[in-house]
């Protein structure tokens, strides 16, 4: 059997699909944890918002308040794990009242086709 | 679209593939582990690869070695434990989501002087790079959800 | 190879239907089995479908088994799970 890294020097594209609200128990952190041990290993790491997850998104958040890791935060580092991709539903938002210029961190906003798009460009889905 | 399966009996081998299974489901809040174990068992069963079973979020409560099933309930930790043994494939659970739902083996136990270890048998405590290293590896990665 | 979707629950139906390309694959499993389709093709698992007494609700549904599960999951990537 051989290794995959031997063969090939193919790169993993590996898409972060977030759905919860961000403090819907520590989900979220750990879903994140996850996407950025991937990227530190080189992987090509995505994250799509959509549904309560894209309350993330807002400035302010400040959940050590709450005993907790602020996800605000959290998706303020991602540059620094070369993780620059962040992708949010167009929809999600709209729904929520939110805009993608009011964001925490600079977002990508993609309709629903454009999104059945984004799953086909990667190898592999994680969740949170 | 639908696409054509092969019915029950013997397939055309589209040749084996190597897989990832990501659990998220703990066996009382969720079917996720049970749907999870069920196709383990039929992916090596037909012939394909099975390294490692990753337990992530939740599905580190899977490695509870401390669970009762009541009698109609399927005791899906000892179908794990049989097809780690019997196909030889990894049981990994992630440390950090274990040690926050209180999974401990013998190291963290006395690491964070906790009274007693409870990783059941054929289940190891490992960490997140354990899972990049089995998608890296494989062909294909599942996550199975409550 | 076009993606598969699993559908774990209704919710999760309703999140995925929308972000599904024609060619791409769905399969309902678990209280995926209870989501209302509105006809379109998608696979269930069977067992799932007998154990909540949804079998004869499903219009439209091609029931497979976990052996054709397997197979399904050879045929497409990525598979991308709803809760």
């Amino acid at each position: 059997m051989h290794h995959v890294r031997e063969l090939t020097m193919r790169e993993l594209k590996l898409l972060l699909l977030l759905r919860r609200a961000p403090y819907d128990g520590v989900y979220v952190p750990e879903a994140l944890d996850a996407a950025l041990v991937a990227a530190a290993f080189e992987l090509k790491v995505s994250i799509l918002l959509l549904d309560d997850a894209v309350f993330g998104l807002l400035p302010d958040q400040r959940a050590d308040l709450i005993g907790r890791r602020t996800v605000g935060k959290l998706l303020l580092a991602l540059p620094d794990y070369e993780i620059e991709r962040v992708y949010v539903c167009g929809d999600s938002l709209s729904s929520r009242g939110l805009h993608a210029g009011d964001t925490v961190i600079p977002v990508q906003v993609l309709s629903a086709g454009e999104q059945a798009e984004l799953f086909g460009s990667h190898d592999i889905v994680w969740n949170d | 679209m639908l696409g054509t399966l092969g019915k029950t009996q013997a397939s055309p081998d589209l040749g084996s593939m190597n897989f990832t299974l990501i659990v998220h489901s703990a066996p009382h809040s969720g079917q996720g582990s049970h749907t999870a174990l069920d196709f383990a068992r039929s992916l090596v069963g037909g012939g394909h690869g099975l390294q490692r079973v990753f337990f992530y979020l939740d599905g580190a409560e899977n490695a509870l070695s401390t669970r009762v099933f009541p009698q109609e309930e399927t005791d899906v930790l000892v179908g794990w434990q049989t097809l780690a043994r019997e196909h030889g494939c990894e049981l990994a659970v992630c440390i950090a989501a274990a040690l926050r739902r209180g999974v401990l083996n013998h190291e963290e136990a006395d690491r964070y002087e906790r009274r007693a270890a409870n990783t059941a048998d054929h289940f190891v405590i490992v960490g997140l790079g354990q899972l990049i290293d089995a998608v890296v590896e494989s062909d294909q990665c599942i996550t199975f959800v409550n | 190879m076009s993606t598969l979707h699993l559908i774990f629950s209704r919710t999760g139906y309703d999140a995925c239907k929308q972000r599904c390309k024609h060619d791409d694959a769905v399969l309902l499993l678990q209280d995926g089995v209870y989501a209302n389709t509105a006809g379109k093709a998608v696979y269930a698992l069977e067992s799932d479908s007998l154990a909540r007494g949804v079998h004869n609700r499903l219009r439209n549904a091609t029931f497979i088994n976990m052996e054709q599960f397997v197979e399904l999951t050879s045929q497409h990537k990525p598979v991308v799970s709803w809760r």
